[in-house]
């Protein structure tokens, strides 16, 4: 492995600055539809907190010259073929509302 | 007939030459989890279709000349999909969705004649190393019901070691089939990423997953896995193994020193006296300390929810799984997706959320790729000149319930020297090695190695070798 100086490259802002509040994890709560209960949005900063606290110490490494991705498998095709499809029924079973084979979804328009 | 110590072979020549049928070997297994899976909690669902793949498999025997794993019962971990069957990934969103397709894997060894009893418990979506975030409560370990039976697939490797089944398989994003394998006291092994098709895995971390099995000895683990690996037209990930890559007879083996100070003082004394034996051996053994392996937990930290977080965004409450009420479609979404979802799973979509948003992608999850690429290189250099890496698979045995679950970090260092083999695409295994003292019974422990990807053949070599020696030890 060549021995190069610490690359900072990818990672400009250190861990200091990265402090979790209520109101992120709310907004992150809100861009995964999700809706946290009390217990969780008292707990979730600070165990987001300590988990990106550790993950950045990937900022630490000596990361060389690596910059190229490792493809092994490379524009993978198969031939489309025409089958039938048997899955239907179960398809439709599945559906948590339905009408008839159709999907009940709610109005958005 | 006691399950717990018929091996696969053995139940194939008695099939074989007619002193048993598959209707009683199945009853055997059905009897096992009948007696124990109300304590233990390990099957959440029961194959409706037992009678007629028994039928099935029994056919293919008396019309002679049947596959070694013809009427062999298996465990399928919950988020590996069988048509018709419940697959629920242990998750109440999921509770009682029925597969519309089966897994490739789940194909292949159905037309082996293998007999899939049902769906073992797991942590939710497979986040998790402890079966602890099971929606449908944790799976116990059958050596001692204080304790977990590791996660994810910690239902299937507690199925294998209650004598409930003959193999079962599992899935292994960063460790989920090897670490319950080391504290459930069996073989569970993860090939090279591609090796083994993900078309029918519910997918948690699309670069990282991979089905693997869990068996009694290195042996049929080798055999279920080139079953079930190869090429697949719906998976374009998949790769073709070479077989009959052999391992040289004496091999150089590295022993990372880091992690090693972080050892239960009991397994680190086993694990030494295995490296000295094989030093004895004449196996090359050196000891390192290999920086690359400690970033694996942190790049998995940032990698594995990013993905996760873009996966688990289909489970909407829309077309399948549990659907909650709402006053407009936000609504709907909201609602069923933080009804449906646990604690963990949760925690991990929105640290997910986090890495990819506006403004910390590049920082994070740009920078954790281009980690990983630097750690697949690394040890693409590591291999030229070692056949394998050595490590315990876990900082000791298995803990007890309750006892990392307060700090999420606890239980993410679990996964400290399992992870690495899913960021860099390579093959592992881990092997029983005896078990430790503990202050109620002793308790199973695991040897772990790791070789270049695309050696899964030397691997399995390496590891048979591996197996005698402890053997040899114990």
């Amino acid at each position: 492995m060549t021995q190069c100086p610490p690359k900072r490259g990818h990672f400009d802002i250190l861990v200091s600055t990265m402090r979790i509040s209520e109101q992120d994890v709310q907004h992150l709560a809100t861009l995964s539809r999700i809706k946290l209960t009390e217990e969780e949005l008292q707990k979730f900063p600070q165990q987001l907190d300590d988990i990106l606290s550790f993950v950045q110490t990937i900022n630490e490494a000596e990361l060389g010259d690596a910059t190229t991705r490792d493809m092994t498998n490379h524009n993978t095709m198969r031939e489309d073929v025409i089958r039938d499809v048997q899955e239907q029924q179960t398809i439709v079973a599945g559906f948590p509302q339905s009408d008839g084979d159709l999907l009940s979804v709610p109005k958005i328009l | 007939m006691n399950i717990q110590e018929l091996t696969i072979q053995e139940a194939h020549s008695q099939l074989m030459n007619k002193t048993l049928t598959v209707q009683e070997l199945v009853d055997a297994c059905m009897a096992t989890i009948a007696e124990k899976n109300d304590e233990l909690n390990v099957f959440l669902e029961i194959h409706d279709d037992i009678d007629a793949q028994v039928a099935r498999a029994q056919a293919m025997i008396d019309a002679g000349d049947a596959p070694l794993l013809c009427g062999i019962p298996c465990a399928l971990k919950a988020n590996i999909l069988r048509t018709g069957q419940i697959a629920s990934a242990s998750s109440q969103i999921l509770t009682d969705y029925r597969a519309t397709y089966s897994a490739t894997v789940v194909e292949r060894l159905e037309s082996q004649g293998v007999v899939f009893l049902g769906a073992t418990n797991m942590d939710e979506f497979a986040m998790g190393s402890s079966t602890e975030n099971s929606s449908f409560g944790p799976t116990k370990n059958p050596h001692d019901p204080t304790c977990v039976p590791g996660g994810s697939s910690g239902g299937s490797a507690a199925a294998l070691a209650a004598g409930m089944c003959l193999f079962a398989l599992g899935t292994d994003t960063g460790g989920s089939i090897r670490q319950p394998a080391a504290l459930c006291g069996i073989v569970g092994s993860k090939t090279t990423y591609g090796a083994v098709s993900r078309h029918g895995a519910i997918a948690m971390g699309s670069s990282l997953d991979q089905i693997g099995p869990f068996a009694k000895n290195t042996h049929e683990v080798r055999l279920i896995t080139e079953v079930i690996s190869g090429k697949d037209g719906y998976d374009m990930t998949a790769i073709d193994t070479d077989w009959s890559k052999e391992a040289p007879a004496q091999y150089s083996i590295l022993v990372p020193n880091d992690g090693l100070s972080r050892l239960d003082p009991a397994t680190k004394e086993q694990f030494e006296i295995l490296v000295q034996r094989l030093a004895d051996a004449g196996h090359t053994v050196v000891r390192e300390d290999v920086p690359m392996l400690s970033y694996g937990l942190p790049v998995y930290y940032i990698m594995m929810p990013a993905e996760v977080s873009s996966n688990l965004a289909r489970y909407d409450g829309i077309r399948y799984g549990e659907r909650k009420t709402g006053n407009n479609l936000l609504e709907i979404y909201i609602n069923s997706r933080s009804e449906g979802l646990g604690p963990e799973t949760k925690r991990r979509v929105m640290l997910g959320t986090y890495i990819l948003s506006k403004g910390y992608e590049d920082r994070l999850y740009t920078g954790a790729i281009a980690m990983r690429e630097h750690m697949k290189e690394r040890a693409r250099k590591l291999f030229e000149v070692y056949d394998c890496i050595l490590s315990p698979t876990t900082l000791g045995p298995a803990f007890k319930f309750g006892e990392k679950t307060d700090n999420p970090l606890d239980m993410y260092a679990e996964d400290l020297f399992t992870v690495s083999a899913n960021i860099i695409g390579a093959p592992a295994i881990s092997l029983p090695l005896g078990t430790v003292e503990t202050d109620t019974v002793p308790m199973p422990i695991g040897a772990h190695i790791m070789c270049a990807r695309g050696s899964d053949a030397r691997m399995f070599d390496i590891a048979q070798e591996l197996e005698q020696t402890i053997s040899d030890i114990l």
